[in-house]
């Protein structure tokens, strides 16, 4: 595993990088709007060096987990130990990691062996794999899909994502406008999936460009609005991990980098459902323990209703660790042999949550009473004609008002700022939102026709034999389109 | 495993069974109240006995090459839970989990007495008698049921705190002790062969609150069922509430010799005995809950319905709720702990979660299954009325079509009225919503056997950049389940 340093000194590659609002950045590692999370990153590759968490980050034989091909129980486990220990340091809000970009191309790799579109694309995706484990590279995902205004191009055949430009013996050349992703700023390679349309030899095809290259220009969303003094916003000023859109110009892939994949939707997400649920049980569990910090500074350990509101927030966050529980220890197998953790079980957890995650947020703007809205900054703390007032006001039972006080900001930063908006706005899209996590429990769940049948014994009338089995293996919802207006509007 | 003709031959014991509205009841194997309840305990019995349901029903052979019933095991591995789970689940769903006590289930009781004298503490001959009877369950197969001790509510309401006991020693003997008194509901005492009465009965003895086990048959019980779930006589109309009333009921012990062997010291609560219950509640739950997906299912395709987006997503929110239940089961079985004596138990935050989830759910459940078929649900017809000569015509021609006879639907659609909308299901929601203490009690459990509050709390701590005190909330884990409500009395008697 590289060092952070490392990492860092990568970032320097010549990318171009744009921030909506911020114009382009000449080097990420050093500019305000990225440099706290090129740190996040920096530091998640030193802690595979840090004695103390070697046996979470680190399998027995000392490769970190973060680059493991599961074949076992033990082995998922593994790699579940270190993703949620890690990603409940960002309280959920970082979502991608070299560890993500791993699990990215091992469903690429499983895609094209269920593809099975000629060897090549299973050794190629095997060795990118082997690459990514040996290096620490970083890659991230994107779907492939088409940004609104090339899906409202009059021509269809224009409606799409990335054209190809020509090919050669090493590769192809590539041109377009893919839509949003995360971390591309600071990942060193982007998977682009095969909702681009491009086809190989007849096949659906991803591919993986990386973020250096000449031709690449990455466009990030502006940064989630936060204050500048960490001790009002402990979590935005860090952890801002800037989703965003990459330009294509006529860009070299070379083929080793171009994929024939399962077009399914089960295919590449076979391993990042996963982490998506327990991105979510992060923020999840973040919330329960502040809920619980609060619970004690505000001296509401022993008051009934706020016990109920814990038990609330406490239920369903046990949903989603024993959903993750069942899914590592119930698992798959795929054809080759890797372990992929249980579908079913996961999108159970995934729709539970999906569903709570409202609630467990209005659960902690509750607690802590009206004092979360009012609570003081550090620097209103010092002014001296305010004090001793505020001393007054936030200090007390074996808490000082400082220690109140920054709580109770961490508690707002969480729940009530834009980094929180951005959160919500970007889970309900990331993974396919609610629709298609119920869409994958309907694709997973298992008995239809045996429960349907079963019921049948009830009955004393011979029955005819059912077969509802059509309604688990319906192809994905097609993504919604958008309809053209009659005439270009002026 | 007895045959079902034996436990049936059991049952003709000289018991003592009332049953609400329809009086005295000579013999449970015969009356029309009992009769077709005791039918299905026979089948339970010779399920085990049927090679068709061996794989399911029996473990793999053992040193001897026997194969004895997952329903009488003691579990050792998380492999003998999901031997003992599956064999749950698979005969809790053939009576859409509307039978929820069975001698499995009375195992379980009994492993539970045996938790609560080991917790208990009262020392190694108190620990020999719960080892002792629960060798005996596990060996004969004998039906045990269970009842938490809790007085009916005249007792409750009784003047003199000293009275409100459900039961009270009238002397002690060599022998044992004899009991006076009145126990709350309890499930299937008139099919059972012992009851055991938990600590709640107010019992003392040597200081240690006491529970105690007491045959059915023992001079001086008396067993009174409820009143039957109203239901069709006609199968066709009814054909679960016809099978699956098994009948909760109260007991009265009037002087009864509880021989010492039968009695044990225990906490007052009762949730050790319940250390292994829950599991099997959250089973039977589970089970009601995919007998409801699966007429959802054949419904849908009854009524023709499986293209129809708005029908498949009220399945989905099904699956959802079933997937989550299973994925439970899956983790508590996988992820399992063990007692200090060497058993292996479900891992309850587990189980908690998914009953907890499914507490919420089952209300939506069933009005999903009300909602699927459409109105036909209400207007469906009976096989009598198919066959009168006046009206056969035109309900074939309102009923039938797509592959399905007007019969055929029919069947269906009263298979799903008798299931969501019947007698027997408010029976089925009223029972649940005390028998293992209703939602509140599963979120007790639950805030009881969460593990993480000190590190969830003190680990956000680490997010600021000051000095912040420890925090400690091991006082919300400790805290007691809230204490069974008081009924206060009247100051004066109402004339």
């Amino acid at each position: 595993m590289r060092t952070g340093a490392d990492y860092r000194a990568a970032l320097r590659d010549g990318r171009k990088v744009v921030i909506m609002g911020g114009g382009e950045i000449d080097d990420v590692t050093t500019h305000p709007a990225t440099a706290a999370m090129v740190e996040q990153y920096v530091a998640w590759y030193d802690r595979h060096s840090d004695p103390a968490w070697t046996d979470t980050l680190l399998n027995p034989d000392g490769t970190p987990w973060a680059f493991v091909a599961p074949r076992t129980v033990d082995e998922v486990l593994g790699i579940g130990r270190a993703i949620t220990k890690t990603i409940f340091l960002s309280a959920g809000n970082i979502t991608h990691t070299p560890l993500y970009g791993h699990l990215i191309q091992m469903g690429v790799l499983v895609a094209t062996e269920t593809r099975n579109a000629g060897p090549h694309h299973a050794a190629n995706a095997e060795a990118y794999r082997k690459r990514i484990a040996e290096t620490g590279r970083f890659l991230t995902f994107c779907g492939g899909a088409a940004i609104i205004g090339q899906r409202l191009q009059p021509n269809p055949a224009d409606r799409v994502a990335v054209k190809k430009v020509h090919e050669t013996d090493k590769g192809m050349i590539v041109r377009g406008r893919l839509g949003m992703h995360t971390s591309p700023a600071f990942a060193e390679d982007v998977y682009v999936g095969s909702l681009t349309g491009l086809q190989i030899d007849g096949h659906p095809a991803g591919f993986i460009v990386p973020v250096g290259a000449p031709g690449v220009t990455t466009l990030c969303r502006k940064p989630a609005t936060r204050e500048q003094n960490p001790f009002l916003a402990p979590l935005s000023s860090r952890y801002d991990e800037l989703d965003g859109q990459i330009w294509l110009d006529d860009v070299f892939i070379p083929w080793e980098l171009v994929f024939a994949v399962d077009p399914a939707p089960e295919a590449i997400p076979r391993w990042l459902r996963w982490h998506h649920l327990y991105g979510w049980l992060a923020k999840a569990e973040f919330t329960l323990g502040l809920t619980f910090a609060l619970a004690d500074a505000m001296g509401l350990k022993e008051h009934d209703p706020t016990v109920e509101y814990l038990v609330d927030i406490i239920a369903e966050v046990q949903t989603v660790r024993t959903c993750i529980a069942a899914a590592e220890r119930d698992p798959e197998f795929t054809a080759s042999g890797y372990c992929v953790p249980n579908h079913a079980h996961l999108a159970a957890g995934g729709i539970s949550l999906f569903k709570a995650r409202q609630r467990i947020s209005e659960i902690l703007r509750i607690v802590p009473g009206s004092s979360l809205v009012v609570a003081p900054s550090d620097r209103d703390l010092i002014i001296p004609e305010l004090a001793q007032g505020l001393e007054e006001s936030f200090g007390g039972g074996g808490y000082t008002a400082r220690q109140r006080s920054a709580l109770l900001q961490l508690a707002w930063d969480h729940v009530s700022s834009a980094l929180d908006g951005r959160e919500s706005t970007f889970e309900l899209h990331a993974s396919g939102g609610l629709p298609g996590w119920r869409h994958w429990l309907r694709r997973s769940f298992r008995d239809y026709n045996q429960l349907a049948n079963a019921v049948l014994e009830m009955i004393s009338v011979p029955m005819p034999k059912i077969d509802v089995a059509g309604i688990g293996t319906a192809s994905v919802a097609a993504r919604r389109a958008v309809s053209l207006p009659p005439a270009e509007k002026k | 495993m007895r045959t079902g003709a034996e436990y049936r031959e059991e049952l003709r014991d000289g018991r003592v069974v009332y049953v609400m509205g329809e009086g005295r009841v000579d013999d449970v194997t015969t009356h029309p109240a009992t009769r077709a309840m005791v039918e299905e305990y026979v089948a339970w019995h010779d399920r085990h006995h049927d090679p068709d349901w061996a794989d399911i029903l029996l473990a793999p052979s053992d040193a001897s090459g026997e194969r004895r019933p997952w329903a009488l095991r003691v579990p050792r591995s998380g492999a003998d839970l999901i031997g003992m789970g599956r064999s749950y689940a698979k005969t809790l769903f053939y009576s859409a989990g509307n039978i929820t006590h069975d001698p499995a289930y009375g195992h379980l009781i009994a492993m539970g007495i045996l938790n609560a004298v080991i917790e208990h503490g009262a020392g190694a001959e108190h620990v020999a008698r719960a080892r002792a009877y629960h060798e005996m369950i596990a060996g004969t197969g004998r039906f045990l049921t269970f009842s938490a001790g809790s007085a009916p509510l005249g007792f409750r309401l009784r003047p003199d705190p000293a009275t409100r006991a459900a039961v009270k020693r009238v002397r002690e003997t060599d022998e044992g002790v004899v009991l006076t008194g009145r126990v709350g509901m309890h499930t299937s005492p008139c099919y059972a062969e012992d009851v055991y009465v938990g600590a709640l009965c107010g019992l003392q003895i040597d200081g240690h609150p006491a529970s105690f086990v007491v045959e059915i048959r023992a001079k001086g019980v008396t067993t009174l069922c409820r009143k039957v779930a109203p239901r069709d006589p006609n199968p066709f109309l009814a054909p679960l509430s016809n099978r699956f009333d098994e009948l909760d009921g109260t007991l009265w012990l009037d002087e009864v010799l509880i021989p010492w062997e039968h009695v044990f010291f225990v906490d007052q609560s009762p949730e050790p005995v319940a250390r292994y219950l829950t599991w099997h509640h959250l089973y039977n739950w589970g089970s009601r809950a995919e007998f409801t997906l699966g007429i959802a299912l054949a419904v849908t395709d009854a009524m023709r319905l499986k293209d129809n987006d708005a029908t498949v997503e009220y399945l989905i929110d099904l699956m959802a709720t079933v997937q989550t239940v299973r994925a439970a089961l899956t983790a508590a079985e996988r992820d399992p702990e063990f007692t200090s004596y060497g058993y292996c138990a479900p891992n309850l935050c587990h189980a908690l979660a998914g009953g907890t989830a499914l507490f919420k759910a089952r209300q939506q459940i069933a009005e999903i299954m009300r909602i699927i078929p459409g109105s036909s649900l209400v207007v469906a017809p009976s096989d009598s009325d198919l066959a009168a000569p006046d009206l056969s015509v035109g309900l074939e021609e309102a009923f039938a079509g797509g592959g399905y006879t007007a019969i055929q639907r029919a069947a269906l659609l009263q298979l799903a009225w008798d299931h969501v909308a019947s007698g027997l299901d408010g029976r089925e929601s009223a029972f649940e919503l005390h028998a293992s203490g209703g939602m509140p009690s599963w979120r007790g459990r639950l805030r009881q056997t969460f593990g993480d509050y000190n590190d969830l709390a003190n680990a956000v701590l680490q997010q600021l950049d000051c000095d912040m005190p420890q925090i400690d909330l091991g006082s919300i884990p400790a805290r007691p389940m809230a204490p069974r409500r008081v009924n206060a009395p009247s100051s004066g008697d109402k004339k």
